[in-house]
């Protein structure tokens, strides 16, 4: 039996990450702890780089982002790597764990014009610079990683996307802000003989997303899986460091930052 | 007595006999079909198409007489009410001759001209004539579109994002469920990089397949006439996607016909703090109603299936405003649905046309 590693976390993480309902629901591999010197869970806020690199600079062994916004990377990256601390990143949408099998989905439905659509709903207020960065790496983790995006409409309600994969594959992430239904994102590609939906619920709960393959000669689900993305992701951060590997969640989101800074205009503090 | 002939109503009212003009796969598949399940308001009395052989064929199959002259439809004495149901083309000219004859109602299918001009020209002969005219937007008549419309509250004021989405199997998929179709037209291969194909099949799609909810769509724009088109392009292997918006309103209408066996006809319309989903039977056949749902706080309000559909509720409609009603939507409401989906297929097709070009050079 593995030893358990303590978690430390401020309060903003804790919350948005559910993390003492993980610890609760990983009693042997995990502990809360006071002291940030094995895993830390640290909120993806403005400034959260900063943050996670004082993390490592205290003496920190892995460490989780939750949800982060857009933001400049390289430094931590670079300290990460030279410490050997994994740093793995919490995906709402995109750490679900169905995301593997239904990836597996996406491939099979080979369909070179299809378009790939991507429609989340969130809270009102919630930050969509967030969501998109999620947006990216869910469609990343389905089909391909997004080379271009341009912007056809963005406010502080909603967005529509388009945007394209290394691959050609045409995208369109589109977000609306409402309180008429929890969370939840709807994937789908449409292709020549048939389609591809993925419908992933408020990552808030363990409600299981549901894939569907859909083929000239039927359609097919996968099967379903109870556990949030949160879970997920702090179970592969502990086998992590078990194990002494690295994660290459940084410098995927490293590329997103950059397409996504550039969209929103955000500042990456170059 | 033959059921088709009529004499047999069971409402009291006398039938109300029927004219159609064009006898085409929505002819055959449609409303034939939709008309034998109404046989106790309807009779068919004449089938006009330009082809004698097909306007016989068809009419024998509901025991009508048959023409190719449509003024021949439009003299009788028996037909009450006139179905246009020919190319696009023929429409406008069809729909003001009907009116003229005097009478009781017209249907006709969408839509019912191709420019304001006519829309215009065909609401002053109504006006003058006093003939009501519906046009076969199934959708504004499908039950559980209805249902929502009288429940939705402040929805067309606080809409946010709009969207229709279409995906559809090749027609003869449903009109072979529905009928045994006699003539089917034919199209040429699609030329992807052709800018002016490119145009075509964009205007096409807009005016043959999203002007079923483009009228849906323009419910939720107070400003549907101030459009900024975002982005339009063809699907392949059939089918389109347009992204506009008109003031604060966002819209998506996207359409991918293809070889995928599921269809899936979805309207939505999301607030902040409503939402709307409305899945929307497949065409041709009588599957019944749509099923809408109204979202808000997490509690969901679930509308149909009804037993019927659009098109019947359309010919049910007729009947109505034969007999007297008023129709629910005026002569403005009209011409306002084509002006704006005139609109929308113009700057579609010319941006589509344009990103063809652009791409070529």
């Amino acid at each position: 039996m593995t030893t358990s590693l303590g978690v430390y976390a401020g309060e903003s993480a804790r919350r948005s990450g559910d993390i003492d309902v993980v610890i609760a629901s990983l009693p042997v591999t995990l502990r809360p702890s006071t002291a940030a010197t094995e895993l830390v869970g640290i909120a993806g806020e403005t400034g959260w780089a900063g943050d996670a690199l004082a993390a490592i600079e205290g003496g920190a062994i892995g460490l989780i982002i939750i949800d982060p916004v857009a933001e400049d990377a390289a430094d931590l990256s670079l300290a990460a790597e030279r410490r050997g601390v994994p740093v793995v990143i919490d995906y709402p949408f995109a750490g679900n764990p169905a995301m593997p099998m239904a990836a597996a989905y996406f491939s099979a439905s080979e369909s070179p014009h299809a378009l790939l659509e991507c429609t989340v709903t969130t809270r009102p207020g919630g930050n969509l610079r967030r969501l998109i960065m999620d947006q990216f790496a869910l469609v990343r983790a389905l089909d391909g990683q997004i080379e271009t995006a341009t912007a056809l409409d963005w406010t502080d309600r909603r967005y529509v996307v388009t945007a394209r994969t290394e691959q050609g594959r045409r995208v369109r992430l589109t977000a609306i802000s409402t309180t008429a239904q929890p969370p939840a994102a709807a994937v789908r590609m449409l292709g020549a003989d048939g389609s591809v939906e993925f419908n992933v619920p408020d990552p808030g709960t363990a409600r299981p997303a549901v894939a569907t393959l859909i083929t000239p000669s039927g359609a097919e689900s996968l099967p379903t899986l109870f556990e949030t993305a949160h879970r997920l992701t702090w179970r592969r951060l502990a086998r992590l460091v078990h194990d002494g590997g690295q994660a290459s969640d940084l410098s995927r989101f490293t590329k997103d930052s950059s397409i996504v800074g550039a969209l929103t205009g955000a500042s990456l503090g170059r | 007595m033959c059921p088709w002939r009529g004499g047999a109503q069971v409402s009291g009212a006398p039938l109300l006999g029927v004219g159609i003009l064009g006898a085409g796969p929505v002819t055959q598949a449609i409303h034939l079909p939709t008309l034998a399940r109404l046989t106790d308001t309807f009779r068919v009395a004449m089938i006009m198409d330009v082809d004698a052989d097909i306007a016989r064929s068809v009419a024998a199959r509901v025991d009508s007489r048959s023409t190719t002259d449509m003024t021949t439809v439009l003299d009788d004495p028996d037909v009450d009410v006139v179905a246009i149901c020919s190319p696009h083309h023929f429409h406008a000219e069809q729909v003001v001759a009907a009116c003229r004859a005097g009478k009781k109602a017209v249907l006709c299918e969408k839509p019912f001209a191709t420019t304001s001009e006519q829309a215009e020209a065909i609401a002053a002969v109504s006006a003058e004539t006093g003939v009501p005219i519906l046009v076969g937007a199934m959708h504004t008549f499908d039950p559980g579109w209805l249902a929502a419309q009288a429940n939705w509250g402040d929805l067309q004021e606080r809409a946010l994002f709009i969207r229709s989405s279409i995906v559809l199997p090749p027609n003869p998929r449903y009109e072979d469920f529905a009928t045994e179709v006699i003539t089917r037209p034919s199209f040429p291969p699609p030329d992807y990089e052709n800018p002016d194909a490119v145009a075509r099949m964009v205007s096409g799609g807009v005016l043959g397949l999203a002007i079923h909810d483009l009228p849906l769509v323009r419910a939720f724009l107070p400003h549907y006439d101030d459009i900024e088109l975002l982005s339009a392009e063809v699907e392949r292997p059939g089918g389109y996607s347009i992204i506009f918006r008109s003031r604060d309103r966002l819209v998506e209408v996207h359409a991918v016909t293809s070889n995928n066996w599921a269809p899936n006809w979805a309207f939505h319309v999301f607030a902040e703090d409503q939402l709307l989903d409305i899945e929307f039977t497949p065409s041709y056949v009588h599957a019944g109603g749509a099923v809408a749902h109204l979202t808000r706080a997490e509690q969901r309000i679930t509308f149909g299936p009804a037993e019927h559909n659009g098109y019947e509720g359309e010919w049910r409609e007729l009947a109505d405003v034969a007999r007297g009603a008023e129709p629910r939507s005026g002569s403005a409401d009209l011409i306002a649905d084509l002006s704006f989906a005139l609109n929308i297929a113009d700057l579609a097709a010319h941006k589509a046309s344009e990103n063809v070009r652009r791409s070529a050079a």
